[in-house]
């Protein structure tokens, strides 16, 4: 109707009409648009009316939510799923405006979680170092080995005195439960079946033992855990405790079920299955959610002294035997480097086996045997020795003495760098070793101006003079006579000793000849001078004194007298006699005697 | 969200277990097991716009040995009445019960089922009975724990009901 007129459409007649004509048009329009008008009309009215009904609703509407929040649950579940909606893409879309809201709320409840874990876990912690040493703590380690479990739960289990680990609060008509709490540490199933099963139990222990009205069924056992159910005019407090309860806690329980009761009796009256009415009363459940423990033990137990002792004298032994080996290593150390002959050059110990390496002479004692006496085995013992001539005075001397191999009639003797020989001994051996022995190592001197030399040839002819004479008849020899068989005896002993050392196979045999005078029988005589040589062969010690010497005895014939040593016949009391008679006999049946 | 307390009533062996299993686990046994006492299960619906949570008490079905404890009927905001449509004695079981369990509760709202549907051959149960039971204001469904036939629909409509009534 207001759209602009083209410029070449006539003028108006409106304006120019008379009234007649106006009042035409008017009712011909009507006639025309009346339909379009009205719903125009309406249209219209409509805008106007939805600002204000918007502006009217807008004035009433958090009474009219209030209100009708308070009549049912509706207007929430009504709205639930668009607030739930509207959270969701406020969260995705601008995360940091829900974090900050909740911020203030969240920092501490994390806070006391965190702390609450941390406090759980010390305590568990502690129980458990207090419990691993003690004989307990070995029992429990086989228990938690047989169960499978882990020996932190089984040490909680067996140091918990009680627990409360779960409090049921229960609708008492219609057994639904109406609250729930736990501790952390519970293994909750689903209450609400718990909580209809408990109901159930109730009812038919009441039925099936006609108890009297008040007379409920309070308390359930199995295990270690025990259900302590207390039953109110409205409700029905179940608290399962894992433990030995104490007396106080049953009162508690009552108590808090009491006011409960009391204080949500409204809630109770108007209870249709909705249990949101009674989440206010978890802080006062959770009041009934705690621990005891064991009081934890003072002293040490007797294990763990036991431990303790066993593990210091341990120690102490340890180091006790530890200082005795090494002080005992060290004397043998210090034994090896003193011995005489020998020079360490290595001693070392490693473990159990011993290296000893040096320089050792070979007359000195072997370290291995002092080792082995100090109860070392010898496979443990691994020995290198370099042989070398010590010139200690203790094998200089010896060494001499093995080298020279001095007659027994002649002895070395060495002090300080001389070497001094006395005794008898052969001509030969005593320049053999005036010779040898200024060439031996450590000797810078040889005296052997104590040393008696003799020959052969001059011990035969002093025993070849010896003569040993007896009274008339007689064949024993007197003290006078009997007190030269000590000289004869040193030359027989010097004698034997040329002939040990004599070559070329020439024995030497010594005749003890008897003999007797002239006067008497002939036979008688011969008896006699048998019978004196052989008193005095047996006075010289025998046939076999002085070996390799060959010692008889032999009669000079009456015809002979004194032919077989060569002499000439003697006045009567001379031929009352004994004498030797040394000769030489060569192997080949050539013999030889002395002058 | 809201619970509510039922309870399955019905003589010796109907399928009232059967029954529970197939609308919470979906599940059926051709074994039978019968109810000592007293088990109960759980299941949430959406009924409207409201979850609704069913304490649902599967009582022993009654016989000439077991007569049923009051005392499991307390609390219900509703129950079901299960019947076999193959033994008319058990509807006759089904009215005697809902006369005791009106008489605990009052007139809460209830359900009944005539189930064994899947064999409705045999079934001994006919429908000028159930007629009646509906002219009288009974809500009667038929169905069947095996096949799963009306089962969803019987604890749905009992859950609507109760809600009404609260």
């Amino acid at each position: 109707m207001n759209q602009p007129r083209s410029s070449n459409q006539p003028p108006s007649t409106e304006t120019t009409a008379s009234p007649q004509l106006r009042q035409e048009w008017a009712e011909l329009r009507t006639l025309l648009l009346a339909p379009e008008q009205t719903q125009l009309t309406e249209l219209r009215d409509r805008i106007d009316q939805t600002e204000i009904d918007a502006r009217s609703v807008g004035n009433v509407l958090a009474e009219a939510i209030a209100l009708r929040g308070k009549q049912d649950e509706r207007l929430t579940a009504a709205l639930t799923p668009h607030v739930q909606t509207a959270l969701t893409s406020s969260v995705r879309r601008t995360p940091h405006v829900i974090a900050e809201a909740i911020a203030p709320i969240m920092g501490p409840a994390i806070r006391q979680a965190i702390v609450h874990a941390l406090q759980g876990m010390m305590q568990s912690f502690n129980q458990t170092i207090d419990h691993s040493l003690s004989l307990k703590g070995l029992a429990w380690r086989i228990e938690a080995w047989r169960t499978g479990r882990p020996f932190a739960e089984v040490v909680l289990l067996h140091t918990l005195r009680f627990r409360v680990e779960q409090l049921f609060l229960i609708h008492r008509d219609t057994g639904l439960l109406l609250h729930h709490v736990a501790s952390d540490t519970a293994v909750i199933h689903d209450q609400q079946l718990v909580s209809g099963m408990l109901t159930a139990i109730q009812a038919f222990v009441q039925d099936t033992f006609n108890t009297q009205r008040g007379q409920t069924l309070n308390t359930l056992e199995v295990g270690e855990c025990r259900l302590l159910i207390e039953q109110g005019s409205q409700a029905i407090l179940a608290c399962v405790v894992r433990g030995t309860a104490p007396g106080y806690l049953r009162a508690q329980v009552q108590q808090t079920l009491e006011s409960i009761q009391l204080d949500y009796a409204d809630a109770f009256a108007a209870f249709d299955g909705n249990p949101s009415g009674f989440d206010a009363t978890h802080d006062r459940l959770m009041e009934c959610i705690q621990t005891q423990y064991d009081t934890p033990r003072t002293t040490i137990s007797p294990m763990t002294w036991a431990t303790f002792a066993l593990i210091f004298f341990a120690i102490a032994f340890w180091s006790w035997t530890s200082y005795q080996s090494n002080q005992r290593w060290q004397r043998m150390a210090q034994n090896i480097r003193a011995m005489p002959g020998i020079v360490v050059t290595t001693l070392e110990r490693d473990g159990h086996s011993i290296t000893l390496e040096g320089l050792r002479d070979p007359l000195a004692a072997h370290p291995e045997e002092l080792l082995a006496e100090e109860g070392i085995p010898r496979e443990h013992i691994n020995a290198h020795w370099t042989p070398f001539y010590s010139l200690d005075p203790q094998f200089v001397g010896e060494r001499a003495t093995l080298l020279l191999h001095p007659p027994e009639t002649a002895t070395l003797h060495y002090n300080d760098g001389r070497l001094t020989a006395s005794g008898t001994a052969q001509e030969n051996w005593a320049i053999h070793a005036r010779q040898v022995a200024a060439l031996l190592p450590g000797i810078h001197e040889y005296r052997d101006e104590d040393l008696r030399v003799v020959s052969r040839a001059d011990l035969i002819a002093q025993l070849n003079r010896t003569s040993f004479s007896f009274e008339s008849g007689s064949s024993t020899l007197s003290e006078q006579e009997l007190s030269k068989l000590a000289p004869v005896q040193r030359l027989l002993e010097d004698l034997r000793q040329s002939a040990r050392v004599a070559s070329g196979g020439a024995r030497i045999v010594v005749e003890v000849i008897g003999d007797a005078d002239p006067a008497g029988p002939e036979i008688m005589n011969f008896l006699l001078a048998t019978a004196r040589a052989h008193a005095v062969l047996a006075a010289l010690g025998g046939a076999t004194a002085y070996p390799p010497l060959t010692l008889s005895a032999s009669v000079e014939p009456t015809s002979l007298t004194g032919q077989k040593r060569g002499g000439t016949a003697s006045t009567p009391n001379a031929r009352r006699r004994t004498t030797l008679l040394v000769t030489i006999k060569q192997a080949v049946s050539h013999s030889d005697s002395a002058p | 969200m809201i619970q509510k307390k039922i309870c399955l009533l019905g003589g010796f062996a109907v399928g009232k277990t059967s029954l529970i299993r197939r609308f919470v686990a979906g599940a059926f046994s051709e074994q039978y097991q019968t109810t000592i006492g007293v088990t109960i299960e759980k299941k949430t619906l959406l009924a409207g716009d409201q979850d609704v949570t069913l304490m649902i008490w599967d009582l022993y079905g009654e016989d000439d040995f077991q007569k049923m404890r009051e005392s499991y009927l307390r609390g219900s905001s509703g129950y079901i009445l299960v019947a076999d449509g193959m033994r008319r004695t058990t509807l006759d079981t089904a009215e005697a019960l809902h006369q005791l369990a009106q008489s605990t509760l009052g007139p809460v709202p209830f359900v009944l089922i005539v189930n064994k549907a899947d064999q409705l051959t045999e079934w001994e149960i006919d429908e000028a009975t159930l007629a009646r039971l509906r002219h009288n204001g009974w809500l009667v469904f038929t169905g069947s724990a095996k096949t799963g036939d009306g089962v969803s629909e019987l604890f749905l409509r009992l859950t609507q009901t109760m809600l009404d009534a609260a």
